[in-house]
């Protein structure tokens, strides 16, 4: 498959310097300081801001990542960990331009997982009992 | 003991509209997961406004905007079947030019898109949140359910855009076809309409507009149901037709109906328009709280109690028989229910439980054909996963209880 896995998910984030000593669990180690994370949301929520169907236009990085950081804070570790991973991730390749997000062709599931956390602050919140979706994007 | 108690992992809608994501069949260990587990079962899901954005273009126009969706569902498809992994393919929301709600799609956000059909797609207290807060998205963005939730005023009769796509999932994927293209053991119609289609009823009467009028979405569902039949027949009806498919979620009010109000409405909707469901309908459900509650008196067999000497379709044994396509036990409610367990224990321990009691032809177990897990990489904002969310490669306990349990086809 062309997404990416485990292994190459831990080679890109070995590769930015992440500082990952190996095993199982070295993914999870902070690897980028929380305000180069801050940083990259902001950049991803602005990258959002291009969908053509305007479902982001009014979406306010700062405001968006503080919410994010809202949410984040009532986080379980594995969830931080999630989130910590799949940012650093995002920021090692470089964050994606709104046409890649839409039509990823690698690191599909980081660029999922990305947009996903990109929902938590842009979104609304999913109501009770509710799986909220990972929205489709409009292509550039 | 039950002699077929079958088990299902449900992968979410990420397969079906990231490909390449975690709810992708293919993607990283979910099928060595799979194999692990002994579970024989997977559902994946056919967003229909991913495969078909454009009403111009079918989803299988090789240059249409839905190719590569289609080409990398097929392959999941075809991975599940090299593996004896049988599927049911979910059909999933519609597109907003099927509901009519394109215009609306451009202006999501907007306090236009937020206040449109606010009653039925919005709770009361985040309506009134919203309202205090001036209607300004920007401070509240209340939570609500989806444009592509919404019903198409043409129906789902025969000749109607769902009836379209339905038959082309059939045609493509049914069993028929087996051997020569990807094939799955079943068609699920609907997701949760008792909890994700709107509107659920018809307005009521007052000024008041969370009112509960009549219930009117099992029209909707009933005639999913017999337009599902009439195409299926045509192909030979070979493939197994799941639905409804509630939600047991215990909330209410105008967005949510209870299964237990939606069910046997949902029979006197298929008597009224003369459908007598045949052998490969199958009553599909979905349990969480069940599981989650641990409880002794479940809500899956009170449904067996309103469907009895009602529902005519698929059964093993003496009916009615439930398959249950969606379900788990979610962290956050190991938290709310059992504050002094280790939430990851307790998910493990509900399961066991949730097993051994439904795996049993009398009481909790009678009329069981299918338990469901959601996702193997927990989905952070839904989480009931048997791993951590992704990248991790950490197996929780429950992993090990659903690894445990016997292999049924």
């Amino acid at each position: 498959m062309t997404g990416i896995d485990r292994r190459r998910f831990l080679f890109t984030a070995a590769a930015a310097g992440a500082g990952l000593a190996g095993g199982a669990n070295a993914w999870a180690a902070p690897a980028r300081p929380a305000e180069v994370r801050a940083a990259t949301y902001r950049a991803l929520v602005r990258a959002l801001r291009s969908a053509p169907d305007g479902r982001f236009r009014h979406a306010d990085p700062r405001a968006a990542q503080r919410r994010y950081a809202r949410w984040y804070a009532a986080q379980s570790h594995a969830v931080q960990a999630h989130a910590d991973a799949v940012l650093d991730a995002l920021s090692a390749a470089g964050t994606p331009a709104y046409a890649q997000l839409a039509a990823p062709r690698r690191d599909r599931a980081t660029i999922a997982a990305a947009i996903a956390l990109a929902c938590v602050g842009c979104e609304p919140p999913p109501g009770a009992d509710e799986r909220p979706d990972i929205p489709t994007l409009e292509p550039a | 003991m039950s002699t077929v108690l079958r088990r299902i992992i449900d992968l979410g809608a990420g397969g079906g509209m990231r490909p390449g994501s975690t709810g992708d069949y293919r993607f990283d260990d979910n099928r060595r997961y799979f194999a692990e587990t002994n579970t024989t079962w997977v559902r994946l899901w056919a967003d229909w406004p991913t495969l078909q954005p454009d009403p111009a273009r079918a989803p299988d126009d090789p240059d249409g905007p839905g190719a590569a969706v289609l080409a990398a569902l097929d392959d999941q498809i075809r991975a599940a079947n090299n593996d004896g992994v049988r599927v049911i393919l979910l059909l999933y929301r519609f597109p907003l030019w099927a509901n009519g709600l394109e215009a609306l799609g451009t202006r999501r956000n907007t306090d236009a898109e937020i206040s449109y059909e606010y009653a039925d797609r919005i709770a009361p207290a985040d309506w009134a949140r919203y309202v205090a807060a001036g209607r300004d998205p920007g401070k509240i963005n209340p939570s609500r359910r989806a444009l592509e939730f919404g019903i198409p005023a043409e129906g789902v009769a025969p000749g109607s855009a769902w009836a379209g796509f339905f038959e082309f999932a059939y045609a493509r994927w049914h069993n028929g076809v087996a051997g020569s293209r990807p094939y799955v053991h079943g068609f699920e119609l609907v997701n949760e309409p008792n909890f994700q289609l709107w509107p659920q009823r018809a307005p009521a009467d007052g000024d008041d507009p969370f009112a509960t009028g009549d219930l009117t979405a099992q029209g909707t569902v009933a005639q999913m149901m017999k337009t599902a039949a009439t195409i299926a027949a045509r192909y030979g009806d070979d493939t197994l037709v799941f639905a409804p498919s509630f939600a047991d979620s215990e909330l209410g009010g105008r967005i949510v109906t209870q299964y237990d109000e939606f069910a046997p409405r949902l029979l006197d909707a298929l008597a009224a328009i003369g459908h007598q469901p045949g052998a490969t309908a199958v009553w599909a459900h979905h349990n969480y709280t069940d599981l989650e509650r641990r409880s002794t008196d479940t809500k899956a067999q009170r449904l067996r109690t309103l469907l009895a000497g009602r529902w005519t379709g698929y059964s093993e044994g003496p009916g009615p028989t439930i398959f249950m396509t969606e379900g788990g036990v979610r962290l956050s409610k190991m938290a709310a229910y059992y504050p002094a367990e280790d939430r990851l224990a307790a998910q493990a321990l509900s399961w066991r439980l949730g097993w051994d009691r439904h795996h049993a032809d009398d009481g909790i177990g009678a009329g069981i054909a299918m338990l469901a897990q959601y996702t193997t990489y927990a989905d952070p904002r839904f989480d009931a996963g048997l791993l951590d969310p992704w990248p991790a490669v950490v197996r929780r306990p429950a992993y090990a209880v659903w690894a445990s349990l016997p292999r049924y086809p």
